[in-house]
């Protein structure tokens, strides 16, 4: 297989969720000695930015979306140990959950899938999770941002107290929270000393890439 | 409701762990496959189709898929099936007509169908917009039960209870959802209708013990009133849910189930996710042993909840159709709108959800809400619950091709600011709220628009 082809059964596998097709081109890749930087820029970056596009028109949905997340992650996996130096390494690092009381995950599900996509490292911890438990997993995994995600208006102090927590640790500026779902907003994120906040999953990506960036 | 009570109970812990990553993949091809098998198409013209077959059709996908699919449960990583001979022996022996509340108050709900001239339940109120708490809380929910259309008043969320913000599982949610049941309560008879039954989401109520806590004869919610238990997006309960239910059904209290199929989400396109709702409502009512399912179908485009997208009013038609042609189980439409208090686009979005859920064998409500918070706290008006009532009443008994035709002009006014809604005004700027008085300002451009849809062909008698 041409260089040419295996780039595009790359994009194609991203593209349409597949990840034995993505992993077998990533592997191909790598016999037929295709620099991992390019196979990432050339082949899944412009088949992800459809993704991301296709996904913001809605003629792809959540659960297609995931599988081209997943099917990116898997490839990545292979091509990782094969980087020279940090050439392509995660963009960085994004704790997310939706906060205490609040089951509602649905709108947390979509931003850690587009930010996958994105190429973000996401750790998912759940729905429904104790403050304390933000503060504390963002310290045991070092990550850079954290994701405050909830639907329900209960939801809002749970975001402040979190916020108030690293204050309390001394560490809050060793780290950027977001805030976002449904009751949240500007205002609010501004009232509580949020880094961020973002109205549509798109936003929340775009606020990680100023944030981190 | 004769639901399946013991069986849900029992069945909720039962059989294999199912984890929630494979339970959610399976869903959307399935719905792809069966939407292909059933003939499901969306069509944007028709936001109120006008197929009989079509609605049949979506009856049946989603009645297979139930039997197939089943609710998961949170807590146990289990799953509740039911086979289609129970589905039947729970939508058989469903009875109506059923009589809410007392005196002059009272409210008949009866089983209606596309067109049907008979008369729907206008369920009013505001659950998901933030209010400020005690006095202006039950000003909201006065202007709410003054209008002659509402038959059943639903809450709103006080912001703060006793200044405090509400922390699920906290003194004050329990303390709050009691508190916010009294102000309905103290509403309903300061507007001269104590007998106006109660159908409540407490705001104050993120968990359950604050909802099985309004459960009191007293001051609470009393038997023949409604509470609120949802389903998780999609096809998922937890015991928190469920407990609300059981407290609910064995007090006497009917249990109205929201559910909130998503378009774009696990469940695909308006297709998949009208199979997906429909199969949810027959999981939900049995399981909650419901008296009405509120179907609340979500779109992917709108942050905070709008149910007035094309595709979710197509949704939302679709459903009511589909259950009202093959059941006597009744359908309530969530009615949350876009755009805020005080604009023109709001009371458009009201009227287009009442013509779409009347015209559709639905009852209209609760409504009229729309998610809000922070900063964001009373924006909303009884001016959109008389749109909400008031269409209902004069669309009853109208065709679905002249409702179609209808919604798709209303669209026309208000469908390009969705997600980008116009500001609007908080209810104390639209009214002398002391008097509770409407300002000349709102009330004018209500009328402006009740003059439009009147030309247009919307039989209104007063």
């Amino acid at each position: 297989m041409s260089e040419k082809e295996i780039l595009q059964e790359l994009y194609d596998g991203v593209l349409k969720g597949d990840k034995e097709k993505t992993v077998s081109a990533a592997k191909q890749s790598l016999d037929a000695s295709i620099a991992p930087l390019e196979a990432i820029d050339e082949g899944m970056s412009p088949a992800i930015k459809e993704v991301g596009d296709r996904f913001g028109r809605m003629e792809m949905f959540l659960p297609e979306m995931v599988a081209s997340a997943e099917a990116m992650e898997a490839a990545l996996d292979i091509l990782e140990p094969h980087f020279e130096g940090d050439e392509a390494g995660k963009k960085g690092k994004i704790l997310i959950g939706t906060v205490q009381g609040d089951i509602h995950d649905i709108g947390k599900n979509i931003v850690i899938a587009l930010l996958k996509v994105n190429g973000y490292e996401v750790i998912d911890i759940g729905r429904d999770i104790a403050s304390t438990d933000f503060v504390d997993k963002a310290v045991d995994l070092g990550v850079d941002v954290i994701g405050l995600s909830g639907l329900l208006t209960t939801s809002l102090p749970m975001m402040r107290d979190i916020i108030q927590m690293f204050e309390d640790d001394g560490i809050r500026d060793q780290y950027k929270v977001i805030i976002g779902g449904g009751p949240t907003s500007q205002e609010y994120a501004d009232e509580i000393g949020a880094d961020g906040y973002g109205e549509t999953a798109h936003s929340a990506v775009e606020l990680c890439g100023q944030l981190i960036g | 409701m004769p639901g399946l009570h013991f069986e849900m109970i029992e069945r909720v812990d039962q059989g294999p762990r199912v984890r929630e990553e494979e339970f959610d993949k399976t869903i959307f091809p399935r719905l792809k496959e069966l939407a292909e098998k059933y003939d499901i198409t969306y069509d944007a013209a028709h936001p109120i189709p006008e197929d009989d077959d079509m609605a049949d059709r979506l009856f049946a996908a989603g009645l297979e898929y139930a039997v197939e699919k089943g609710l998961w449960v949170l807590d146990t990583q289990k799953v509740v099936k039911f086979t289609e001979a129970e589905i039947w022996r729970f939508l058989d022996n469903y009875h109506t007509p059923l009589t809410f509340g007392y005196g002059k108050d009272q409210v008949t709900l009866q089983p209606r169908r596309p067109g049907s001239d008979v008369r729907p339940l206008v369920i009013g109120g505001a659950a998901g917009s933030s209010m400020t708490e005690g006095e202006i809380y039950v000003k909201h929910m006065m202007n709410f039960a003054l209008e002659p259309t509402n038959d059943m008043i639903a809450n709103g969320n006080p912001a703060l209870i006793e200044g405090r913000e509400i922390r699920p599982f906290s003194p004050n949610e329990v303390h709050g959802a009691i508190q916010e049941v009294g102000w309905i309560r103290e509403a309903i008879r300061r507007s001269g209708r104590p007998g106006m039954p109660l159908f409540v989401a407490p705001g104050c109520a993120a968990s359950a013990p604050p909802a099985v806590a309004i459960i009191n004869e007293e001051r609470g919610l009393r038997k023949g009133d409604f509470m609120y238990a949802a389903l998780l997006t999609e096809l998922k309960s937890d015991y928190d849910r469920l407990i609300r239910a059981v407290a609910a059904v064995e007090n006497g209290v009917h249990v109205a189930t929201l559910l909130a199929p998503m378009i774009g989400g696990w469940a695909g396109g308006p297709e998949g996710a009208a199979i997906c709702g429909t199969a949810e409502v027959l999981l939900g009512a049995i399981c909650h042993s419901s008296t009405i399912v509120v179907n609340h179908p979500v779109h992917m485009s709108l942050k905070n909840g709008a149910t007035t997208h094309r595709q979710t009013l197509w949704m939302e038609s679709v459903m009511g159709q589909a259950f009202s042609r093959n059941t006597r189980f009744p359908i309530g439409q969530n009615v949350f709108l876009d755009a805020r208090a005080g604009t023109y686009e709001v009371l458009w979005e009201a009227a287009a959800n009442a013509i779409v859920a009347v015209s559709s064998g639905q009852h209209t409500g609760p409504g009229p809400s729309g998610i809000t918070g922070g900063d964001d706290v009373d924006m909303i008006s009884g001016i959109e619950m008389r749109m909400l009532g008031e269409t209902s009443r004069a669309v009853t008994g109208m065709s679905r091709k002249q409702a179609n035709e209808l919604t798709v002009k209303c669209l026309e006014k208000y469908e390009r600011t969705l997600s980008n809604p116009p500001k609007g005004k908080r209810l104390q700027e639209l009214y002398d709220i002391d008097k509770l008085k409407v300002k000349d300002e709102w009330l004018g451009m209500f009328e402006e628009v009740k003059a439009d849809l009147k030309s247009w062909g919307v039989p209104y008698r007063y």
